[in-house]
């Protein structure tokens, strides 16, 4: 039972951070498909830069800083030569996977797995009530209610609301939405550096495929969660307990592997068609058909 | 001999450059990343060419990219995105090999069947999602693409475990009968006669958009929804008719793949299919005829990096790489000014 | 007394529709006075305010704010010269509360980065006091009435301490009472020596709150007056313009009712499914054979809304359309199209064409099942004797969206008309045309009636109406007000009344 609690919590953590730096980019109207390939470069070069420096510090900054390059690639086409925002974050979901291999071919003749003993272990805090666990709990924590004060209480969080409800009615108060916007894709590009960070940092290696869909199980937390910063903590424990659970049952081969890769995708569309279902009942004009509900 | 301003004008300058820049890229990247770039350099640029083996799976290779290209452009053409194009070829390729062996006691017949399976799974994949978008308005870019990435993994499962065949070693099922293999055009390489059926697809296409009513219909779709809807277009049925023919050729890629080179179905053999028939789409702008030498240009570049990975000491992602650059630019109004919103 | 706004030989025009919108204005604007601009659809108003209010450049003449000059790049500038705006269309957040909506971009805030929620909600709770408001600031604004939304929107302003208040046409939406409380605002505002600006389109509402009227006509302004030299009739006929002489119809009107009913309409409504003011309200009339029905109306009381019903793009609640005695109520526009639907729709470019596609592909659209099947040399020839009839010099290959505005109107008339069965909607058919394809539209129109076919014509340009319509039915508030039949003693003025809401009959027209 135990297990399963500090597990869980775990496989949170990510799953947390990529979801709150999601969150902003859906608060600013935008649903970001990025978030895989930003998780991708962050968990790629923060391990590679922790291997070249000897230090965890000075790799999650690498790390930070690649994802955020990536990002900005993608808004700055977008701003500059008008392309679509989809397409580009597709393009980048094909690019961090392609820069990793790539990169550590060049540096390591080797793009599969990277295990160095040159990088450090990951330092265990032990926490109250909880047992043991990464500085990394502590830290997304800190970044939750960090982010919940940025979009609540101050004026860039009200603006990236406003941008995400009527971007052309900000317009007529002077402040542009496509900057907001802009920033808010970079803040989440920070959230999933991060995350992919914690990713290869615990496990103590880089593998091709390490982030397995979560980028888009970020997506589904966060509307699971109600687009609503703490709606997200529950909605992430929720998807981790279902891991959990998952990954202790495979041992009977209950679920098998290619199985549970399935799964973040088929949540997903379940939540998206869940949303499009709700989101319907929009103003259509009635007909003489509808007459017959009411009693005019 | 005088040239036309209006020949000038046709010329995909915009999209000419981004491709140029994809190539530079790709020279940038190995120039700095290789020890030995000369040598990189003329793998990837040349090395398709040396010999007969490469030049014919190099050809053979942009076989399933051109379906899928044309499956992509028309979807295009409704102004629908499919980026499911990956687990529609996977899965319609598993499904046309486990119909074929099914069906071995008819030989090439049972292989056509297996081919029209394999064309109407990968058709009811896209299909959905135009079901979808149809009842609830779901969003048809990323329907397609979480139904598809599904499908990968469950045709993932069932290649390696269900239906694995235990004689070999490969993570792979049991190989149709050479009765029902594709001729080969250029022995001892893998190009064979689906590159014939490839470039008549692109014919067939541009008589379906151009000269019939369907085609017609999905144009103006397309071109502007509320003027198809006043015209008496029935919308709803146009978007299943192209998302479902997107779907088809894709599957039709996927079978071709297996009738044409590999007889059997392979973990992961299809990977990257989907979003090349992507790309050579959005190059293409629309012209089913222009999907040959877009994606000949595609194979080119990929059959290019992966010789040299073989030669030399890059990785074969560069093309990956260029491809992504592609991506990046292809879809801005400002590098390809004119161009029909398409996105 | 000096002018507050001082708007000198102002020029706007828009190229791609060879409308002059703004021809050589010249007025004056003074605080503490409310001015009222008022005309005609296309006349020029709004165009004139988005100059004033930097949302678009003027080509020629000069803007000046309290005697300086001034070149506004986009709405903040205008706003920094203390001038503020009300849209049509509110620019609110509606999950957000009253505070929040006004201060946006201007906030208060607590250690620099904070936003200051206390000093934010007794500010404009103040703002709100101090104008007599009843709205509390930390309401959210999706649940505040039309009414009150429009109060927080006139408070964006005034917490600016914005001088110059602009309000385009702010009584559309508001229910008698709210438009009561509005002029009481407005009239304190003015008493605060506010300059206030207000584009309206009833009489009515003009006569009770104007101090200065501005008409304009077709760009040019035809003229400033005080209200006391003025009442609703002489309003009116200065709105809509002189009366000509109209030539008489050829054939009786009288004997044209023994003709045969092609299409009606019985009790037409269209509402939304959140219930709001109905968009067209019981609206029923007879078509005969031969006979041009006319409708007008100021733009947004419902014309638009009844040309989509008939074209079956939206469908009606209640009531039934009949053609030829058989039900077509909601059929839809696929199965109109099969029954011959001919329909000119009003947007030419959203609905009536499709810009990228050929002219040929343009042409083909309605009767595209007959000509897939035929042979390349009939389908040429179907193409080239349309466009020959047409008399355009046009390549069918071209896009349509490169034909001038004119020829575009031209190939969608002969292609709505080529497979008419016995009536054809036309809706604004000559809107931004230049004289000899407007008059080639008439012409066709005509020819149509002398061939006994049913027509329904749909305009904002009373002059079209009044020239080509047997019957007129005056549009004004989603409903019919008027109904009449085309002889010598209907004026423009008696039309135009009926138009601007004097003819109501709960209608306060001293």
């Amino acid at each position: 039972m135990y297990n399963i609690l500090t597990s869980s919590i775990e496989i949170m953590i990510p799953l947390l951070l990529a979801a709150t730096g999601g969150l902003f980019t859906e608060m600013g109207g935008t649903l970001n498909i990025a978030l895989e390939g930003l998780m991708i470069m962050g968990a790629c070069f923060s391990y590679i830069g922790a291997a070249l420096t000897g230090s965890l510090r000075l790799g999650l900054i690498i790390g930070i800083l690649s994802s955020v390059t990536l990002a900005l690639l993608i808004t700055r086409t977008n701003r500059l030569l008008h392309t679509n925002i989809f397409i580009s974050a597709l393009a980048a979901n094909m690019l961090a996977p392609g820069l990793a291999a790539v990169i550590s071919f060049r540096l390591f003749q080797n793009k599969g797995i990277l295990t160095f003993s040159q990088v450090p272990s990951l330092p265990i805090w032990h926490y109250p009530f909880i047992g043991n666990h990464s500085p990394f709990l502590l830290i997304s924590m800190v970044l939750l209610i960090l982010s919940y004060i940025i979009i609540e209480k101050t004026p860039f969080g009200i603006h990236l609301k406003a941008s995400g409800i009527d971007g052309d009615a900000l317009r007529s108060y002077g402040i542009n939405p496509d900057n907001t916007r802009e920033i808010s894709f970079i803040i989440s590009a920070v959230f999933c550096g991060l995350a992919g960070s914690v990713l290869s940092f615990e496990l103590g290696s880089y593998i091709p495929g390490i982030t397995a869909g979560k980028g888009w199980i970020a997506l589904v937390i966060i509307y699971l969660g109600g687009r609503n910063i703490f709606g997200i903590l529950p909605s992430a424990f929720l998807f981790a307990l279902a891991e959990t659970l998952s990954n202790n049952l495979q041992g009977f081969s209950f679920l098998p592997g290619d199985i549970v890769n399935s799964l973040p995708n088929i949540f997903t569309l379940i939540v998206l068609i869940g949303v499009s279902i709700y989101n319907k009942k929009k103003t259509s004009f009635r007909t003489t058909k509808d007459n017959h509900d009411t009693h005019h | 001999m005088r040239i036309h301003k209006e020949t000038i004008n046709k010329l995909p300058l915009g999209t000419l450059k981004i491709l140029a820049i994809a190539l530079l890229l790709i020279t940038l990247l190995t120039l700095t990343l290789s020890k030995e770039p000369g040598a990189a350099l003329s793998a990837i640029f040349f090395g398709s060419f040396s010999n007969s083996y490469s030049f014919g799976n190099f050809i053979n290779s942009s076989v399933p990219i051109i379906l899928c290209g044309l499956g992509i452009l028309i979807a295009l053409k409704a102004n629908l995105m499919n980026l499911g194009g990956e687990g529609q070829v996977y899965f319609s390729a598993f499904i046309v090999t486990m119909t074929s062996l099914s069906l071995e006691k008819l030989g090439l017949f049972g292989a056509i069947i297996g081919l029209l399976a394999g064309g109407i799974a990968g058709g009811a994949i896209a299909g959905f999602s135009a079901f979808l978008f149809n009842k609830w308005k779901t969003n048809v870019m990323i329907t397609t693409y979480l139904v598809s990435a599904f499908f990968v993994s469950i045709t993932d499962y069932l290649i390696t475990n269900t239906f694995h065949n235990p004689a070999t070693n490969l993570l792979s099922t049991k190989q149709i009968p050479s009765s029902q293999w594709l001729h080969t055009i250029l022995a001892p390489s893998a190009l064979n006669t689906s590159l014939i059926y490839a470039i008549f697809a692109c014919f067939v296409i541009r008589y379906f958009l151009y000269k019939t009513l369907t085609g017609y219909e999905m144009r103006m779709v397309g071109s502007n929804i509320q003027f198809a809807r006043y015209g008496g277009i029935h919308n709803r049925s146009i978007t299943i008719k192209a998302l479902f023919l997107s779907g088809f050729f894709h599957g039709l890629a996927g079978g071709f793949i297996v009738l044409g080179t590999y007889h059997a179905a392979l973990r992961g053999f299809t990977g990257g299919i989907g979003w090349s028939g992507l790309s050579v789409a959005l190059i293409a702008g629309g012209s089913p005829l222009a999907t040959i030498p877009a994606s000949l240009f595609f194979a080119w570049l990929q059959s290019g990096a992966t010789i040299a990975m073989q030669q030399s000491d890059v990785t074969s992602e560069l093309a990956e790489i260029a491809q992504g650059a592609v991506f990046l630019l292809i879809t801005s109004n400002v590098l390809l000014k004119g161009r029909n919103k398409n996105v | 007394m000096k002018p507050t706004i001082s708007i000198k030989e102002v020029s706007k025009t828009y190229k791609e529709f060879h409308i002059k919108a703004v021809d050589h204005v010249s007025l004056d604007l003074y605080k503490g006075t409310i001015t009222c601009i008022v005309g005609e659809n296309g006349a020029g108003k709004s165009t004139l305010m988005n100059l004033l209010f930097g949302l678009q450049k003027p080509d020629s003449g000069t803007i000046s704010v309290e005697g300086k000059p001034t070149s506004f790049s986009s709405p903040t500038d205008a706003m920094k010269s203390g001038i503020g705006m009300v849209h049509q269309h509110f620019m609110l957040f509606d999950p957000m509360s009253v505070a929040k909506n006004v201060v946006m971009g201007i906030e208060p805030r607590k250690h620099h980065f904070f936003f200051h929620t206390k000093e934010t909600n007794k500010r404009v709770q103040e703002c709100l006091d101090a104008n007599g408001f009843t709205i509390q600031a930390n309401e959210k604004v999706g649940n505040l009435t039309v009414g009150d939304k429009q109060t927080v929107e006139i408070t964006k302003m005034l917490y600016r301490q914005s001088e110059i208040l602009i309000l385009d046409e702010p009584t559309s939406m508001l229910t008698e009472q709210e438009i009561e409380s509005l002029f009481i605002t407005l009239k304190k505002l003015k008493d605060a020596h506010k300059c206030i600006i207000i584009i309206l389109h009833k009489v009515s509402e003009v006569m009770k709150i104007a101090d200065t009227i501005a008409v304009m006509r077709k760009g040019k302004l035809i003229g400033t007056y005080l209200k006391e030299e003025m009442t609703a009739q002489k309003l009116s006929d200065l709105m809509v313009g002189d009366s000509g002489n109209y030539p008489l119809k050829s054939q009786d009107l009288r004997q044209r009712q023994h003709n045969k009913v092609i299409l009606s309409a019985k009790n037409l409504t269209v509402e939304r499914n959140n219930r709001g003011k109905p968009l067209l309200h019981r609206v029923s009339f007879e078509v005969h054979e031969g006979e041009i029905m006319g409708f007008c109306g100021v733009k947004g009381n419902g014309m638009g809304v009844l040309e989509a019903v008939l074209g079956g793009m939206i469908p009606t609640c209640e009531g039934t359309i009949t053609h030829n005695g058989v039900d077509i109520t909601n059929i839809g526009s696929r199965r109109l199209r099969n029954q011959g639907l001919a329909f000119v729709p009003s947007d030419r470019i959203h609905y009536g064409s499709a810009e990228q596609a050929t002219v040929e592909e343009n042409i083909i659209i309605n009767e595209r099942e007959k000509y897939f099947p035929l042979s390349k040399n009939e389908k040429r020839s179907f193409i080239h004797s349309f466009i020959g009839s047409t008399k355009i010099k046009a390549n069918v290959h071209q896009t349509m969206g490169s034909l001038s505005g004119g020829n575009m109107q031209k190939v969608i008339v002969a292609r709505e008309i080529h497979n008419m069965s016995d009536y054809i909607v036309l809706s604004n058919p000559t809107w931004g045309l230049d004289v000899s394809s407007s008059s080639h539209v008439h012409q066709q129109i005509k020819k149509l009636q002398a061939e006994g076919k049913a027509i329904i014509l749909i305009s904002s340009n009373l002059d079209e109406i009044m020239e080509l319509s047997d019957k007129i039915n005056i549009m004004h508030n989603a409903t019919i007000a008027a109904e009449f039949e085309m002889t010598p003693s209907i004026t423009k003025k008696i039309i135009g009344s009926y138009m601007l809401g004097l003819g109501e009959k709960n209608s306060e027209n001293t």
